[in-house]
């Protein structure tokens, strides 16, 4: 019985050694540099570069409960070195966090602000992202605002 | 040029204020780095390059503290990258310039020597129709229009000739501009030396030898002479003018350059055709024989044709004198004496008739001919039935002698 037992914990701890999945670190996600995409008339956003592209319908029914106001529209696209997109425009009222997952981006978090962004601007100061907006600058991770 | 230069100044300025964010600092240098690239695909002198490459410098200074984001920013390039490929380009119009240094040079002399020769030609022009225009046309006046218009011609052919030159000189050059070099620079680059107005001189040559035909009285030798001249240019033309045209000028004038220079040499092909059956007629004219007027090879035999069966049918019914007169003016003074020998091989080598056009002449002179003398026995004939009375009358001489010596014997016993 006790061998039993013991083989049974072997096969189990085996397993759960077998199941867990390899993971390569540190990996470097983060864009240099934020591009800056129109939405065409289908509502799609394509970077060429980082060969991405998504519909971004949703986001503009989710900031302006509404789907169709994206025409000549721009979004202002990064992702930082874990791997998350952070997402906004011209009078957003926050930033958008994004992950990909399974086809899509899924919204992970939404840093708001009290005022509408009227120019904002993605750099790359890892492990940040620096949001300039005017003279002011905040730096963001997929959690929210530093020191937040 | 300046509205893009303006553009590029605004988008710049623009840049200024809101050179905050990365992005801003990569569409600046880029910005910037088309506005060099656009200078660089105008520049057309030496003076130029050097401008710009310390321009290129400057760029490279201005935003060499933000090189690190470029690098990644002007992915695949990077920023040493980005330089490398502008002082590369830089380096191409150098040479390229220099060459169209040396083109334009070579031009202008060309030019200079082009106006010189035109000027030349077109005194030479005037004061061969004064002369032929004056009233006193003694062997002096001849003599002075003969040379003159000896004159005029070598001048026409220096002047092709030189205008040739340019065309194969220009021509050249398209072959050396590197195939990195686009349309779009090669019209910017060539334009000043389209401004040497080289299609101009190519339809003024055309035309000065088209009126050189027209103030001159040319003979058969001459009138083939000048058609080897037009064959040997239209063909010339023929396989660099397009071409040029498509480096040397703007898209719209190409096709009505090209077409107005091609039409000029069917006209001046035409000109000569021209020419040559209205010095053919004139033959026959200043004889009083007249032809219906023709400017074909089939209108031509057809005339002569028509005339000689006219005279043929009619013989004698003006008068035998009259009939055999005109015979001999037209077959023995003109056809055989100037047509067939001076013009036939000419208009049978230029296919302006046929040979079979040349046959049938040739048989209604032989008809008319017939006509006029009709052909008598041959001669052996002749001979044969001479030679058999002489004999006989030989035969009957030697027959009778010995009758009478033996009558005289008879006698005498």
């Amino acid at each position: 019985m006790k061998s039993l037992m013991l083989t049974a914990a072997g096969i189990l701890l085996f397993s759960l050694f077998g199941c867990s999945s390899l993971k390569l670190t540190p990996a470097n996600f983060s864009w240099a540099i934020e591009s800056v995409l129109p939405v065409n008339q289908d509502g799609v956003v394509t970077d060429k570069r980082y060969a991405l592209s998504f519909n971004a319908k949703a986001l503009f029914f989710a900031e302006k409960g509404d789907s169709t106001v994206f025409v000549d529209e721009e979004l202002h696209i990064i992702k930082n070195e874990k791997g998350y997109y952070f997402i906004t425009s011209k009078s957003f009222s926050g930033v958008y966090v994004f992950q990909e997952s399974d086809g899509a981006l899924a919204l992970t978090n939404k840093i708001a602000f009290e005022q509408k962004l009227s120019n904002p601007a993605f750099n790359a100061r890892s492990p940040w992202i620096e949001l300039v907006e005017g003279d002011s600058k905040y730096l963001l991770d997929n959690k929210g605002l530093k020191g937040n | 040029m300046k509205t893009l230069m303006l553009l590029l100044t605004l988008l710049f300025v623009s840049g200024l204020n809101y050179a905050q964010s990365d992005f801003e600092i990569k569409q600046n240098f880029l910005a910037k780095y088309k506005q060099i690239e656009v200078t660089i695909e105008y520049a057309d002198d030496e003076a130029k390059c050097n401008t710009i490459a310390g321009q290129i410098e400057k760029l490279k200074e201005e935003f060499a503290s933000h090189s690190s984001l470029l690098d990644n920013a002007l992915y695949p390039d990077d920023f040493n990258s980005a330089f490398v490929k502008l002082i590369k380009k830089l380096s191409i119009r150098q040479t390229d310039v220099s060459q169209i240094g040396d083109l334009k040079v070579q031009v202008g002399e060309l030019n200079d020597q082009l106006l010189k020769l035109n000027q030349e030609n077109s005194e030479l022009m005037h004061q061969v129709q004064t002369l032929r225009r004056s009233a006193t046309k003694n062997a002096k006046t001849i003599d002075s229009l003969k040379y003159l218009v000896k004159r005029l011609s070598a001048k026409l052919k220096e002047r092709d000739e030189l205008v040739m030159s340019m065309v194969d000189s220009l021509f050249e050059q398209i072959t050396y501009i590197p195939a990195s070099v686009n349309d779009y620079e090669s019209n910017g680059v060539f334009k000043k030396i389209a401004s040497t107005n080289f299609f101009e001189n190519i339809k003024r040559s055309v035309n000065d030898n088209m009126k050189f035909m027209r103030v001159t009285i040319l003979t058969a030798d001459d009138l083939n002479e000048i058609r080897g001249q037009q064959k040997e240019l239209s063909s010339r033309w023929q396989k660099v003018g397009p071409s040029l045209a498509k480096v040397y000028l703007q898209s719209k004038q190409q096709a009505t350059e090209v077409n107005q220079i091609n039409n000029l040499f069917n006209e001046w092909e035409q000109a000569i055709n021209d020419q040559i059956w209205e010095r053919v007629y004139s033959l026959f004219e200043k004889k009083n024989i007249h032809l219906l007027q023709f400017k074909s090879g089939e209108e031509f035999t057809n005339s002569i044709s028509s005339f000689v069966q006219d005279e043929i049918k009619n013989y004698g019914v003006k008068g035998i004198n009259e009939s055999d007169k005109t015979y001999t003016m037209f077959v023995d003074s003109l056809w055989f004496k100037e047509v067939e020998p001076k013009w036939l091989p000419y208009l049978l080598n230029d296919k302006m008739i046929s040979e079979a056009n040349k046959d049938s002449l040739d048989s209604r002179i032989k008809e008319w001919k017939e006509k006029v003398s009709p052909s008598q026995f041959p001669l052996w004939i002749i001979y044969v039935v001479v030679g058999i009375i002489m004999v006989t009358v030989l035969s009957i001489v030697i027959f009778r002698k010995p009758v009478k010596a033996e009558n005289d014997t008879q006698e005498a016993g």
